[in-house]
Formats: C-alpha cells, structure tokens, sequence
C-alpha cells in the first residue's frame, strides 16, 4: 500500500522509475480512505504476511486502520511502516522525502567540495534506503516469525535511520575523537593519499583507491611514481602525500582513461573508470554478470533495466514483468486471488472504492 | 500521541533528557537485552576485513546472532571498529597457515553463516572453496562479496568501497553538472553491499529453515547492490538515449529541489515532489507563480534563502509543513532532540574495560524484537579462549601451541 508518486523521469508520458520499481508486482488500486473499503481491505490483510504502508504518521489512525487494527485482524501480519522522521519523536509530523532524508542523516554534509555547498546526488539515495532497509527488515521479521517461533509484529522505518546508522564513522569520530566530519571531496574525509578521483586525458574521470599496505604498495607501482625518491615506499608517501596526490594526479592527466586502467589491471591496483549508465549498459562485465535484463513491455516495448542483485546459487530470483499500469491487476487480484464474486467486485468499482 | 508511537515508546528507557544521557548513567538500553532476538542461536563466522564483510554481520549482530569475527593475529585496524565490530566475539586466526585449515573448518562445520569479502580465488587458495565447505556444514549459507562478484572478466579485480561508487554510476550523477564525477566521505558502496548480504543471509536462512534444509551460496559483488539500487540509470538511458547526469544541489528532472545558503550562511534543503508538497512549498517561499520555469523558480528561491536566517527557514518550514532540513552535521545529529528520542544514538558498553562508547542505535525499529547492542567491537583475539576452548573444545595446550606459532 503506498502513496503514489511515479517520479520525475518519463518516456511518452510512460514513468520509468515505475517500471523499475514496480516490477514483477501484481498492481491492485484501493481507496483506504474510503470507509467503504475497509471490509476488503481486512479480508486482504487476513490473507497476507506483511503490508508494507508509507504514509504520513497518524494517516492509517485517521481511517481506522492503525497497526494494532490489522493485527486483530490477523495476529501473524508483519506491519512495516515507512516513514520521514518515524512513528515517534518530535518531527514525526514533518513532511519529508528522499533528499529530505539524505540531509537530514548527514550525508549532504558530507558530500561536495570543502569549500561548496552540501551536493545531492541524483538517484533517490534517502528514498531507495529506505526501501532496502524495510525490505530487510521484512525478512528478519519472517524468519522471527516463522523459523523461531515468534508472530506478527510492527518495523518502524524512519527514511533517514538507514543512511544514519550506515555511515559508520558517523557518531564515533565526534563523540571519541572530537572530529565533525567535513565533505573532502574526492578526496574523501579519510585524509589519505590513496584514495582519489582524477581527469584522464581524455576527459574522463578514473577513480583509485587503497586501505592496506599491499594494495597502497600496488597502486604506487601501477603509477610507477616509487622511481621518485620522495615516494620510494608507502611510508614515503605517507610522509610526502600532498606531493603523491600532486603527482598521481599528474600522472593520470597525461594518459587517457584505458591507459590507465590497463596500468592498475597490471598491476592489481584498486581503480575503475568512472561509468555512466551509458557506459554500464553495454559493459562487458555487467553483461556477462547478467546484470541487466530485457523485458517486453506493453506500453514502452523493448525495454532494458537492472538485473536481480545478489545472485543466490539455489533459488535465484528473476525479473518477470516491468511494472504495470495501475490498477492493471484489479480483476485478477480481487477476484481470483481474494475470492469476490463479480457482483461484489463490481459494487466495489461503482463505489470507487477499487 | 497515536497508539503506534506508544507502541515503541513503551519499549524504551528514553525520553530522559541528554544531560541525564550520561555514559554512567545510560549504557546501551539494556531493557532491551532480555528480550527476544530474532537470530538468537544463528551463528555467524566474518572473515572479512574493513569494510563490507564486517558491517554485514554487524546488522545480524544487532538483532542477536552470535558472530565471530576472524581476524589475522596482528591485524590493521580501523578507528571505527568499536561501531564495525559492535555485538561480536573477536578472535585471531591466520587463514595463510597449513595449521589454520583445520581450525577454520572446525568452526565452519559449527556455524550457520559465513561470510567474507575476499577477491575470488583467496578462500580456495587457502582450501576452503564452497564445494569443501558445503560438503564439511551442507546446512552453511556461504555470503561472498569480492569486489565485482566471482564470475565474469573483471571478477579478478580488486575493489573497495570508492571504486564501487565509480564503477556502479553513482559518482557519475553526483557533482556539479559542469565539473567531475564526485565521491562524497560516506563509504556508500561498501555499506550498501553489507546491507544487501545482511538481507539475503536472512532470506537463505528462511530458505532453509522453513524449506529445504539446505544452505546455498550468495555470490554478491560489491559494487552490485548500487548498481541496483540506482533505479533510473538503465532504463532512462534505454528509452531516452540520454543517461542521467549530475545536477549539483539540484535536480535534474524535479525543478522543486535544491540546496539553498542561508543569511547567516547555512545550507538548508528543500524538495518537493507530490502536488501536496509543491503546493506547501510554494506557499512557505511565498512564489504563487511557477509557471516560469524551474531557472526562475530556483532563483526566486535562492533570494528567499538569502534574505533569512537558518532559524527564520525553519520555522517557515515547520509552519508551512514543507519538505526541508538544514544539511545536518554529525554535531548537530548527536546532539538532536529527534534522534534522541528515537536512540539513535545509544551508549554501549566498551568491550575492553574503557567508557562507554558513544554510537548510533539499532536500525530498524521492531515492535516485539528491538535489537541490542551487547558491547563494542573487542579487542583482536579477545574471545580466543571463549571460541577455542569452549565452542571448539580446545585444550589449553593446543591452543598454546597455536599461538606460540602464530597461527591464532
């Protein structure tokens, strides 16, 4: 059950996003604030392991159908409520989005350049979080649920409570080491000389980076910088890192994007060119991972997106179907899978109610 | 306040004040700790190092599984390893010994979860490929998270975090639209790789608890997740011929979303996507026309920003309930009322004997199993004897001899 919003990007009027995010779903309509659907909406619930419901905080209590509702209905439902702020708290109120959630958690503090403003990236990073962690959060439930004996219960999402509790160093670095972590660019805030991103020759972008004595070792190698004395070992380096980020950025500007990676790929340096989905479309690598799919799609025909993400060797996943129109699925739905009878599933659609 | 709040707010040792949030007066909520944990009795064994592999089994470890975290016997660490580490038994092993092979399957033949982020070929080298491994616990699920999965032509690459964030096309749609690709400080890769595996362990486990007996193998690369997450990059490239690209503060498909500097110089961002929101936003910037286009709009609200100070937004926005938050910092987060009150930020026990230590709380909230953090991350070997001598029946002797030579 979810608010609709079908997001910025379209073909003839077709959203994108929707094909992608609602793919391989049976796509039912329900007026939930309408009283009069209330009776089909228990008998869905009665049915059901999870519902998963996104609207504002005190909405679902405004129509009756607060969590403790569906739970008398059905004692074994899981009830994920996904959220701006949460269901408690003083900005529980609060309107809020995927970039609202993005600030908020902190990480638009964290990314840009020291002297810019905070940047937010284009993909929905708050949003799509969000969605990850509840669908994790689902899983967990289940298996409480149905492998230790547990029941029904209610996961609280707040949009921004993923991106929080995933930037690691978030807390612990102010709170033990007094540190209030700044953007740094592509330099990152780790203040190492191993981590970067530059423009190759070609007007690319090639990003490299490196965490352990080795791997710190093989990048200076696959630049061949440790002929200058002053970068002679990773010590060196460490000691000299302005110059080593002054001179892997040099190094990088004089040789064009492939040149580049063939040196890290000699050397087993940690680097990639920096791709686009223009670039990843046709990677050789994406494509034999077979990490993207081609659907047949009714209303925009041939159309390619992401492939399933991970790959399970015993029950893989698959992507059957992009997302449908609304209410594509209304018959199918009410009727075969929740059992109404023509006459009532036609009062239902006489009533707006479906 | 509706029954839902209550319904957690019931749960909670909160609601004191942050003065009274004091480390000796408040560590952890440990009226969580007696209740049930929804992995209780779910073993997990983390070879991995900084930091994917070790912030997968972190999520388990908050909601009870009991993870052993392997490590070589002098290893490098992180500074946020009491956060990484939280909930686990640390011991040392190093997997490059002939002498290791044998303790290492003991373990695996004990547990119910692996998991590692090595480069493909690094656990078989050591002798301990699926096939070993399936036939020692045929009831194991096996996560792998090498940097660009085990098959496929760059799968003998190496990747960290920063190299998914290229690779995957997130860099590629974040920065100015007129300067490079950017990287932002949060290891965004990484830890989505981690959340990723967490979720797929758990939907093995299911698999094989409820199903089919059976453990499998989860062949994950780091850079996948984000590849996935990232909804529009195949599909708008596919149907408009035209890859998304970086827009800076802005959007490059929503005119209603921006980063605005304020009068006394703080960033605040504003977003606003369904017709409900627009029309609030609209009414707090005070714009009634916006039919001039989104350059218009934008610069009629970049004034607005201008004109104000931090405090003076947020009230309009609050007022005006629409979508927006100054760009918090990790400061003002840890010291804010909300996150408070949620414990998002909880004070955990230090493993090694110190003080308490300050960190964020337990992701996702669950009404019946609200996770618990039991301590930060240890020292390396600190559970040697716990994990050797009393899950693995080591003598005393045996496990001498072991360290004497280096192999724990």
């Amino acid at each position: 059950m979810a608010a609709w919003w079908g997001g910025p990007y379209t073909a003839d009027g077709v959203s994108l996003v929707h094909k992608v995010r609602n793919r391989n779903k049976l796509m039912a309509t329900l007026d939930l604030s309408n009283p009069g659907s209330t009776p089909l909406f228990r008998q869905m619930v009665q049915k059901s392991d999870v519902v998963l419901l996104n609207f504002r905080p005190g909405t679902l209590e405004r129509w009756g159908l607060s969590p403790e509702v569906l739970q008398t209905w059905n004692p074994n439902l899981i009830v994920c409520l996904l959220s701006a702020f949460g269901q408690s708290g003083p900005y529980r109120d609060r309107p809020g989005d995927g970039r609202v959630a993005e600030a908020f958690a902190g990480h638009a503090y964290l990314n840009g350049n020291p002297d810019g403003p905070p940047l937010i990236s284009q993909m929905d990073m708050g949003g799509s979080l969000a969605g990850s962690w509840s669908a994790m959060g689902i899983v967990f439930a289940l298996y409480w649920r149905d492998v230790r004996g547990g029941r029904g219960q209610v996961i609280d999402v707040a949009a921004y409570e993923p991106m929080f509790r995933q930037i690691q160093q978030h807390v612990i670095s102010y709170t033990e080491y007094g540190i209030t972590e700044k953007r740094a660019g592509n330099r990152k805030s780790v203040g190492s000389p191993w981590v970067a991103s530059e423009t190759t020759s070609d007007g690319k972008f090639f990003t490299y980076s490196a965490s352990t004595r080795t791997s710190e070792r093989d990048q200076l190698h696959a630049m061949g910088l440790q002929t200058d004395p002053r970068f002679a070992d990773v010590d060196a380096v460490e000691a000299n890192a302005e110059e080593y980020r002054a001179a892997a950025k040099e190094w990088i500007a004089s040789k064009s994007q492939e040149e580049v990676l063939a040196a890290f790929e000699c050397f087993s340096a940690a680097g990639t060119p920096v791709l686009s989905g223009a670039d990843l479309i046709k990677d050789d690598h994406i494509l034999a991972r077979e990490l993207v799919v081609t659907l047949d799609d009714p209303e925009l025909g041939s159309v390619r997106m992401q492939g399933v993400v991970p790959k399970f060797s015993a029950t893989p996943g698959a992507v059957r179907h992009a997302g449908r129109k609304l209410g594509a699925d209304n018959e199918r739905v009410y009727r075969s899978i929740f059992g109404l009878t023509a006459v009532e599933y036609q009062d239902f659609q006489k009533g707006g109610i479906v | 306040m509706s029954n839902v709040a209550n319904v957690f707010n019931a749960s909670k040792a909160s609601n004191v004040a942050w003065r009274k949030w004091r480390a000796e007066e408040h560590v952890d909520d440990d009226s969580k700790a007696g209740a049930d944990q929804i992995f209780a009795g779910v073993r997990v064994i983390d070879v991995g190092h900084v930091l994917a592999g070790p912030m997968t089994s972190s999520f388990l470890a908050d909601f009870g599984a009991d993870v052993i975290h392997i490590e070589a016997p002098a290893p490098e660490r992180d500074s946020s390893d009491p956060v990484i580490n939280r909930g686990k038994r640390c011991i040392t092993l190093n997997l490059s010994r002939p002498e290791a092979v044998s303790v290492f399957h003991r373990l695996v033949a004990v547990s119910d979860v692996l998991t590692e982020n090595f480069r493909p070929s690094k656990m078989e080298a050591w002798g301990h490929g699926w096939d070993v491994l399936h036939e020692i616990n045929p009831r194991l699920v096996y996560a792998r998270m090498p940097g660009y999965g085990l098959t496929g032509p760059y799968a003998h690459r190496r990747a960290y975090g920063m190299i998914g964030e290229a690779f995957s096309g997130w860099s590629w749609i974040n920065g100015f639209h007129d300067g490079p690709a950017m990287h932002s400080s949060f290891s965004w890769g990484d830890t989505l790789s981690s959340q990723y595996a967490a979720m797929a362990i758990a939907m093995a486990l299911r698999w094989r608890d409820t199903t089919s007996g059976k453990g499998q193998l989860i062949d994950q690369g780091l850079v996948e997740p984000m590849f996935r997450q990232i909804e529009q990059e195949i599909i708008v490239f596919d149907q408009t011929g035209q890859a998304p690209m970086r827009a800076g503060t802005t959007h490059e498909a929503n005119q209603y979303a921006d980063v605005c500097i304020t009068k006394d110089g703080e960033y605040f961002s504003y977003s606003a996507t369904t017709k409900n929101t627009i029309t609030a936003l609209l009414k707090t910037l005070g714009i009634v026309d916006q039919t001039e286009g989104a350059e218009d709009f934008r610069s009629a609200a970049r004034r607005w920003f201008s004109e104000r100070t931090l405090s003076e937004v947020e009230e309009a926005f609050v007022a005006g309930v629409a979508c927006g938050t100054r760009a918090m910092n990790t400061a003002e987060l840890v010291a804010d009322p909300h996150l408070q009150s949620r414990d998002m930020v909880i004070d955990v026990r230090d493993a090694t004997g110190g003080r308490p230590i300050r960190m964020q709380g337990v992701v996702p909230k669950f009404s019946l199993t609200p996770g618990h953090v039991k301590a930060s991350g240890a020292r390396p070997g600190q559970h040697n004897e716990e994990v050797y001598g009393e899950l693995l029946g080591m003598s005393l002797d045996e496990m001498r001899t072991l360290r004497r030579s280096g192999v724990i």
